[in-house]
């Protein structure tokens, strides 16, 4: 279609409005999103790098604290604490991303649609969605779980991933509403611009930074929720290790060996600390206020 | 009042039944549908003739329909949640004892996290930018970060392994007075309870009071004269209130999630750890009453939310009318 000239000045301006002073990001911003990728990297070449085998169990070493053959010690039944840890981000970074996709596949698209279109379908999709945030949804992933059997990755990945479509729906829709409105949305229907063209050229880069700072904070939330079902047991099957089993085995043994539990722990808090401080360090850069219920 | 209350009843009628059809319908999607309880019921003896049998026995040849209406029935007028095959006992029977106890749990962090975490986020607010506020943010963004079951798991450690102040579990035994007649042992899951719920409280009370301490009204106030204490109370407070009480609601499911958590970590008796054993054995019966009976407390927590919101906002009233 065709581009007055006087509308793209109107988008300038209108562009051009917005206060530009942005403070920086900050070194702990760096550092935080240095220690995502270290565990990206570190899960994806878990096989190249130059850590045990996280099966093996050698019993002349039983829950040996932290030495230089095994930096963060080993279990109770001689497993090498380190390449555990190494290989359970895997479980936990899987089910970040996978759930993720799944919950934005489907949640942003109908948020969006739902805001820009309104009426009748926005009402029902609407009150639908309220109807499934309202729910515990750990509540709901157990019930689900329970009779899903036998439990696997992939199965927990997409009820964690169907759990969360509300909620990016939520936030999407909310986000779509307050640009929806805007001037230069209106000229541009006032221009003639096709519903596709609005959706993508205008709507979808003003509410991608919402979108971003929301996507990481969603993964903290969904890699927490993960956890918290290995932490009762309802996760993947041991002897695949993840964060959150390794620390539901370690718990009866606390006393004996804290190392089990200090270090996926650790592992596991730093991750979601970092998620949710880059997620929010994102939501002040680009000036987005906390979405109102 | 009456026509908002009644007309938020009916939606919560309509979302109940939305959830009741969703319980209804899961056990379809069994390796062996509806019929899969035969199996265990009958054991060695399950073959193509006794399952029909059994089916028609329990009421399952029936069209979907004409269950969904039988269910709605037993549910309704029975108050009967189901039949847990696994166990032979209803559902009903089996969660009864550990309602309350779960309610308890979650009413008093739901108390104290209102009493604590409001002036906390007021506090904060109020002065903002101090190293109060920097402090209290911190502490809120590390504890709203931190999994739910770390933190139990830490203050288990801390109060009872390491300084032995504290047992690291309530009294067995289901009495739901136990709250009051021993309370050391509740002190540990309602202080985790409450801890995880303050977090996020205070961080959104601090953000709500933001947004009206910079109102022009309360700048009005304050040139007028008016005391740190009445600009607080009589001019903020009451107009944040509105947010505070909608998010108390939304509180609710959020409880019960922790609910699950805590009572498994501190081997609190209660609906968390009675979900959690039906999950573990397969008692689907069981697993979807407890769905249920979680939907249905959420809605009245929801509902209840929303009629305080009414009390104390009249144009929502107005609206209603």
């Amino acid at each position: 279609m065709s581009n007055f000239p006087q509308f793209s000045v109107l988008e300038e301006a209108i562009l051009v409005e917005k206060p530009e002073a942005k403070e920086p990001l900050g070194i702990l911003f760096w550092i935080c999103v240095g220690w995502i990728g270290l565990n990206i990297v570190g899960a994806l070449f878990a096989n190249v790098l130059p850590i045990e085998n996280p099966l093996f169990q050698n019993y002349s070493f039983i829950n040996s604290g932290p030495s230089l053959h095994h930096l963060f010690g080993t279990d109770d039944l001689g497993r090498d604490i380190l390449a555990r840890v190494i290989y359970g981000s895997r479980v936990s970074l899987s089910v970040g991303a996978g759930a993720m996709v799944i919950g934005f596949g489907v949640g942003a698209p109908l948020g969006m649609l739902a805001a820009y279109r309104r009426g009748r379908f926005d009402t029902i999709l609407t009150n639908v969605m309220y109807v499934l945030l309202a729910f515990p949804a750990i509540i709901a992933t157990i019930a689900i779980l329970s009779f899903w059997t036998p439990r696997s990755l992939f199965k927990i990945i997409v009820v964690i991933g169907v759990a969360s479509i509300p909620l990016v729906y939520r936030v999407i829709r909310t986000a779509t509403l307050s640009v929806a409105t805007k001037d230069f949305i209106i000229a541009a229907k006032v221009q003639g611009a096709t519903d596709r063209r609005i959706i993508f050229r205008e709507l979808t880069p003003n509410i991608a930074p919402i979108a971003i700072s929301f996507l990481l904070i969603g993964v903290a939330t969904v890699i927490a929720l993960e956890g918290a079902l290995a932490f009762l047991g309802l996760s993947v099957n041991p002897p695949t290790p993840s964060w959150g089993n390794m620390i539901n085995e370690a718990r009866t043994i606390l006393q004996v060996n804290p190392w089990l539990v200090i270090f996926p722990s650790a592992a596991l808090c730093l991750f979601l600390l970092c998620l949710n401080f880059i997620g929010d360090r994102l939501r002040h850069h680009f000036d987005v206020t906390e979405v109102k219920l | 009042m009456f026509n908002y209350i009644l007309r938020r009843l009916i939606q919560s009628f309509f979302v109940l039944l939305i959830v009741m059809l969703i319980t209804f319908t899961l056990p379809y999607f069994q390796p062996h549908g509806i019929l899969t309880p035969a199996y265990g019921v009958l054991g060695t003896h399950a073959n193509a003739r006794t399952i029909a049998e059994w089916g028609a026995q329990n009421g399952m040849n029936h069209p979907y329909v004409v269950r969904f209406w039988n269910y709605l029935d037993q549910v309704f007028i029975h108050f009967n949640l189901g039949h847990s095959y696994k166990q032979n006992l209803s559902v009903w029977n089996i969660i009864s004892l550990y309602v309350p106890r779960t309610i308890w749990l979650a009413l008093s962090s739901l108390v104290l996290t209102a009493i604590i975490g409001v002036p906390l986020g007021m506090f904060q607010a109020f002065r903002r930018n101090t190293v109060f506020d920097y402090g209290a943010t911190g502490t809120a963004f590390v504890l709203y970060g931190v999994p739910s079951f770390l933190l139990c798991l830490l203050l288990l450690q801390l109060f009872t392994f390491s300084l032995h102040w504290l047992p690291a579990s309530p009294p067995t035994g289901v009495a739901p007075w136990a709250i009051f007649t021993d309370p050391v042992g509740f002190i540990l899951p309602v202080l985790a309870l409450t801890l995880l719920s303050l977090a996020g409280l205070s961080r959104f009370m601090r953000g709500t009071v933001l947004d009206v301490l910079v109102q022009d009204y309360v700048r009005t106030a304050k040139a007028k004269g008016c005391s740190n204490v009445r600009m607080l109370f009589r001019h903020t407070f009451r107009n944040a209130l509105g947010p505070i009480i909608t998010i108390m609601g939304l509180y609710i499911p959020l409880l019960i999630s922790g609910a699950v958590i805590i009572e498994d970590v501190f081997n609190y008796e209660g609906l968390g750890i009675q979900t959690l054993n039906a999950a573990s054995l397969g008692d689907v019966p069981t697993v979807l009453g407890i769905t249920l009976l979680t939907a249905i407390l959420t809605l009245l927590g929801n509902l209840a939310a929303d009629v305080m919101l009414g009390v104390v906002n009249p144009r929502i009233r107005v609206e209603g009318k």
